[in-house]
């Protein structure tokens, strides 16, 4: 390849350099931002289409929990959904903080808030130990099948939206490649989006 | 900056980094235009995959228990994954990535004037992952049972109990690469959306966005809307086939009516999510070819945004025999006539474009015209299938298939050659071959009409969809009927054939053909504005717009186009 | 327009309601009156939930664009 047009000329005719562009204005609102809501509409969608399958099947059945499954811890649940929210309400508090220049504190509370998350993701993993022992898998009956699907799809989204915001967390202080108040807001709104469905379903499984 | 615009910076080592500039150029590219090319390639090449299955299934209604040439015996549970297959590749793997995946990333950046997506490496893993589900695809026709043969709607619990599909691996397989496929277009979806509306060309307002880009972003919108609910549905059928739940399992307390309203919720959008692209591009082909300025822009715009709210509230007619509340029904059956209004207010407009223009018969345009001709009879149709107490008597026979391929082959195929062809000089810099793009559309849009004309007379005869040999039904096996089962096959071996034209013409067209000049039609959007094919970063200047993209024949101009981005005097 | 008109929409929307037992199917109907109310519930609610949300990010959008 010793003249680039020549090989590309089923594409692109000639390589224009990208820099020295003339700026566009900058966005009301960010390119993140707007992503990330997109996204949430089809994570919205998705808890959705598993709440109406929950209510459907359970409109179905006469007798709930089926015979021979355990009852649904709702206290102990009920404490942990205030660690949740909680964690959601400690988030927000640190976007502000930023938002006011005040990096360390910002960044300590929004540990706190991770640590809270984290909390509320081990107690869900010993609820379904215990659960586990008593003999309540996905296939022992549909009610089980149901929990373990719909606090799963929550359990798994929390896991993943608490790995790459533990990852931003890191790169918050950083001294090369440092991520900035607006670069963390689109993680942020998928926290509180994960904060924000998890009462819902709680009502939902564990309450009706 | 990208890899490639680097390497060709350091040009002394390029000959060193040969491969290495192959390899991020046209393997792992971030630029949109390769990234849209990769998606077109791969949906034609499926789509190819998926022509050979209705060649080999058409093969065995017209002489069954027959060897087919070039295929072998077809057995009924061939038959179940042939048909099952051809419908799940045509829309998944044709329609979504050449209209929306394909031609949304190439037209957007280019019609926005911008020089790549907001998020390029999202992008480029929206094709990865899109590739890998159309391998998990083909993958899942060779495993131990074969293909998956419950229909492309895969009702359980033919679906989900290995014992009644008996495709145990063959079934889970199909269901993983939908999911997959999914999760690509998600991420492509974000992207055109987000690129929409943050990075249009200075100066280009919400009403100056050519009709094309709008009607792909409504699209990917009602796609990530209506999505969710089958993602869901996806993870619970699987769940049903491999670690043994019973969501959809009466048995087990389940419920099987569940999994079609989590399907329709989805499959019902999906129809307008790529009818719209396609009628985004006609109505840019059409002001093109008659030049005159697109009749009510906003009219049009408005419809599709009807279409799209009105489209979340019809699918339940895909269930009216399958015992849902018939007082749910009625209202169903008001909304579904209902949508055709808006649709029928865009065609009035294309039409009205039309009126008066003058018209150029160029081989776009054709397929343009002939997308208008052929989806009016697929829309008229319908509105029979969506009143309840027809539809009770036409479910599921040859009359719906008949139908929805007189909107899907339109959609897809017409469209998908009408863009191609109309892009084709921006896209490769070289123009087609006039001669041969005419008798290619000759012998596609006439035995078009003669497979499909025939199979609404069938269904009304009452021959019933998914049966492989109807010489067990002594109603159908009349040798009446089996002469237009004949007449419909040997029209498609001759459309198929024909196909051979547009490849050659392709193909050389591609390295052979005349040089294009950068605005071979006289069009005034902006992907126009640049050289043809639009280097790296495609605009050589960021352009400027100043007016909207439809305005042709202005009076009192000598030209009778007005590009967006030319200053006014 | 004249008054009887508008009195004949919601008579015919009314009579959207009247077919209770106008069966296609006979077998494959749902078993219970719970799932029919649920199937009801759920074909609401999945469909006018994309339609507030779409709305609600549009407006939102629609007015941050005309404050700049």
């Amino acid at each position: 390849m010793t003249n680039p047009s020549s090989q590309s000329v089923l594409f692109a005719a000639s390589e224009v350099s990208l820099t020295n562009r003339p700026k566009r204005a900058k966005p009301p609102v960010s390119s993140g931002v707007i992503g990330m809501l997109i996204f949430m509409v089809t994570e919205a969608m998705f808890f959705a289409g598993l709440i109406s399958a929950y209510m459907v099947i359970r409109s179905g059945i006469e007798e709930w929990p089926p015979w021979g499954q355990p009852r649904l811890p709702v206290e102990t649940t009920a404490f942990n959904t205030l660690v949740l929210l909680l964690s959601g309400l400690t988030m927000g508090f640190s976007r502000n903080l930023l938002q006011k220049q005040k990096f360390q504190e910002g960044r300590r509370l929004l540990g706190i808030s991770l640590l809270l998350g984290t909390f509320f993701l081990v107690a869900q993993g010993y609820e379904w130990v215990q659960l586990l022992n008593f003999g309540m898998t996905v296939s022992s009956s549909v009610y089980g099948g149901l929990f373990y699907l719909i606090i799963g799809a929550h359990g798994f989204h929390v896991v993943g939206v608490l790995a790459v915001l533990i990852h931003a967390w890191n790169r918050l202080g950083a001294s090369n490649n440092p991520i900035t108040a607006e670069g963390l807001l689109p993680l942020q709104l998928l926290w509180y989006f994960v904060v924000c469905v998890w009462p819902v379903l709680y009502v939902l499984v564990y309450l009706t | 900056m990208s890899q490639a615009a680097a390497a060709v910076e350091t040009g002394i080592h390029a000959e060193h980094h040969e491969d290495l500039n192959f390899l991020h150029k046209y393997i792992l590219p971030l630029d949109h235009k390769i990234i849209a090319m990769q998606y077109i390639f791969t949906g034609m090449i499926m789509a190819i995959i998926g022509g050979y299955f209705a060649y080999a299934f058409r093969m065995q209604l017209a002489f069954p228990g027959e060897l087919v040439p070039g295929y072998g015996l077809v057995g009924p549970g061939e038959y179940n994954m042939l048909v099952t297959n051809h419908g799940t590749i045509m829309i998944f793997w044709v329609a979504m990535p050449v209209l929306i995946a394909g031609f949304g990333n190439y037209l957007i950046p280019l019609m926005i004037g911008c020089d790549d997506m907001v998020f390029p490496r999202i992008n480029r893993l929206s094709y990865q992952i899109f590739l890998v589900s159309a391998l998990v695809l083909i993958l899942s026709f060779f495993v131990k049972g074969g293909g998956f043969g419950g229909a492309w709607t895969a009702y359980p619990p033919l679906s989900s109990v290995a014992e009644y599909n008996l495709t145990d691996w063959g079934s889970s397989l199909w269901v993983l690469a939908v999911a997959l496929e999914f999760i690509s277009f998600l991420l492509g979806g974000i992207n055109f959306v987000t690129t929409a509306m943050n990075a249009r060309a200075p100066g280009m307002k919400m009403m100056d966005i050519p009709i094309a880009v709008w009607f792909i972003v409504i699209a990917v919108i009602l796609f990530m809307a209506s999505v969710g609910p089958l993602i869901a549905g996806a993870v619970m059928l699987f769940m049903d086939q491999r670690i043994g739940t019973t969501f959809f399992l009466p048995s087990g307390g389940g419920d099987p009516l569940l999994w079609e309203h989590l399907f329709w919720f989805f499959g019902h959008p999906e129809v307008y999510v790529v009818l719209l692209p396609t009628l985004g591009i006609v109505a840019d082909i059409i002001t093109v070819f008659s030049r005159k300025k697109l009749f009510g822009y906003k009219t049009v715009l408005y419809t599709a945004f009807a279409t799209g709210g009105l489209s979340f509230v019809v699918w339940a007619h895909h269930q009216f025999i399958a015992g849902i509340d018939p007082r749910m029904a009625n209202i169903f059956v008001v909304t579904t006539v209902l949508i055709s209004i808006p649709l029928a207010e865009m065609m009035f407009s294309y039409i009205a474009t039309l009126y008066g223009g003058s018209i150029e018969l160029k081989t776009p345009m054709l397929w343009a015209l002939s997308f208008l001709a052929a989806f009016l009879i697929g829309g008229v149709t319908g509105i029979y299938l969506g009143a309840s107490a027809l539809d009770v008597y036409f479910h599921d026979s040859y009359f719906v298939l008949a139908h929805f391929h007189y909107t899907f082959f339109p959609i897809t195929i017409i469209g998908m050659f009408a863009a191609l062809t109309f892009w084709f000089p921006k896209m490769f810099g070289r123009m087609m071959n006039e001669t041969l793009g005419k008798i290619h559309f000759w012998g596609t849009f006439i035995p078009f009409n003669c497979i499909f004309l025939p199979l609404f007379f069938l269904g009304l005869a009452g021959q019933h969809r998914r049966i492989y040999n109807y010489q067990h039904f002594p109603d159908l096996a009349t040798q009446e009927l089996q002469n237009i089962r004949i007449f419909a096959t040997v029209s498609l071996v001759v459309m198929l054939l024909f196909q051979l034209v547009f490849v050659y013409n392709f193909f050389v067209s591609m390295f052979k053909g005349e040089k294009a000049p950068d605005n071979p039609w006289r069009a005034n959007t902006l992907e126009w504005s640049t050289s043809s094919p639009p280097p790296h970063g495609n605009f050589k200047k960021l352009p400027t717009v100043y007016r909207g993209a439809y305005e042709y024949s202005t009076p009192g101009r000598e030209e009778d186009f007005w590009p967006q981005n030319v200053a006014p005097e | 327009m004249h008054l009887q008109h508008f009195l004949l929409f919601p008579f015919l929307l009314g009579l959207l309601f009247a077919p209770e037992i106008a069966n296609a199917c006979a077998v494959c109907f749902s078993s219970s009156e719970e799932t029919l109310e649920a199937f009801y519930f759920t074909t609401i609610f999945l469909t006018l939930l994309p339609v507030v949300m779409l709305f609600t990010i549009g407006y939102w959008l629609y007015s941050k664009h005309r404050k700049t």
